[in-house]
């Protein structure tokens, strides 16, 4: 583990909350590069991922945080959205899925899972769950297209920290 | 490059050889100097434009054949030109497939050629399938397009960060498209 790593982000025997614990005005940090952006640098639709897309939690981490990562780098910058803005008309909810790897632990580490019809923003979505058949595309692009409008740049690619 | 009024100006329009000669906007359109002679011409002008200049005494008509249009052409090339950021290849994301690119691209095309739209970004989406994007600056409107790998079709547009309407395409009625450009525009 590099000697720098955030102490924030390890484990320390903490343990997994539940989804009741995340609160509508917390926010969930998650990593971009420079051609994430368009020309008015602004986050591009395309590269917004969904479901079931990491994130780290505001509670226990910082935005230059997500440089700590497998495949991350020490110039990605770092957008966030609130947890209100990831439970978009209950389409999803952030799930608390804390990592124990020896170079990258995470404690931090938030997965936003897609959730059926008729399941409440606590329940937890298992991980790796099986898209629904049918779920709609346009349902999914109008949840990006929220997120996109409704995030925040915290930390420009390349930023000092 | 020629424009479409270019085009629509000068090659369905008969010429006497002495307009041929002196015409300035023909001469730059075509060649961009004065025009010396015009013994060669087809051989000048055929790999040009992929038509013919047939000669009499007195006139010249330009018989254009196919002629592409290159706007057209630039929307099919940028889509078939396509690729995944290396950072999604290490994510396992997949590449747009050869029908998500055909399918997009008769889309493309069509709204070009029926509504005059070019659009503002051509790319690969992360959900896997190609993404177009137009801009109404006028309205500060995005019309955002996915075609995706198993050929479904989302549209969604959006003003000021508010969305505004939601399709999912599931016609192959064109007619669907006119609805959306319709409300890209009011």
């Amino acid at each position: 583990m590099n000697r720098n790593y955030p102490n924030d982000l390890k484990i320390k025997n903490r343990k997994k909350l539940p989804t009741t614990e995340f609160m509508d005005n917390e926010k969930l940090f998650r990593a971009f590069d420079e051609r994430d952006l368009d020309e008015t640098d602004k986050i591009k639709l395309e590269t917004v991922r969904f479901p079931d897309f990491s994130c780290d939690w505001s509670r226990f981490s910082k935005p230059g945080h997500i440089r700590y990562r497998i495949n991350g780098s020490m110039t990605d910058g770092c957008y966030s959205f609130t947890v209100l803005t990831s439970r978009y008309k209950e389409i999803a909810t952030p799930v608390h899925d804390p990592i124990s790897d020896d170079k990258f632990p995470n404690y931090a580490h938030v997965e936003v899972r897609e959730l059926s019809e008729g399941e409440s923003i606590y329940f937890e979505p298992p991980k790796n769950r099986k898209r629904r058949t049918g779920s709609s595309k346009q349902r999914r692009l109008e949840y990006r297209q929220n997120m996109v409008n409704n995030l925040f740049i915290d930390l420009n690619p390349s930023e000092q920290l | 490059m020629l424009t479409s009024f270019q085009a629509n100006d000068i090659f369905d329009t008969t010429y006497t050889q002495d307009t041929l000669k002196t015409n300035a906007q023909y001469d730059k359109a075509i060649y961009g100097k004065a025009l010396e002679q015009v013994t060669d011409i087809n051989e000048r002008i055929e790999p040009f434009l992929k038509g013919t200049l047939k000669e009499s005494n007195e006139s010249f008509t330009i018989e254009i054949k196919d002629f592409p249009d290159p706007a057209a052409e630039q929307i099919k090339s940028s889509i078939h030109a396509i690729k995944l950021p290396n950072k999604w290849v290490k994510e396992g994301i997949k590449p747009p497939n050869f029908l998500s690119k055909e399918i997009a691209e008769q889309i493309a095309v069509y709204i070009y050629t029926t509504f005059h739209l070019f659009p503002n970004r051509v790319s690969a989406s992360i959900e896997e399938g190609v993404f177009l994007n137009y801009r109404n600056f006028n309205k500060e409107k995005d019309l955002s397009l996915e075609v995706y790998n198993d050929l479904e079709i989302a549209a969604i547009i959006n003003q000021n960060d508010k969305i505004l309407k939601t399709f999912d395409i599931k016609s192959k009625d064109p007619e669907i498209y006119s609805q959306i450009i319709k409300s890209f525009y009011e």
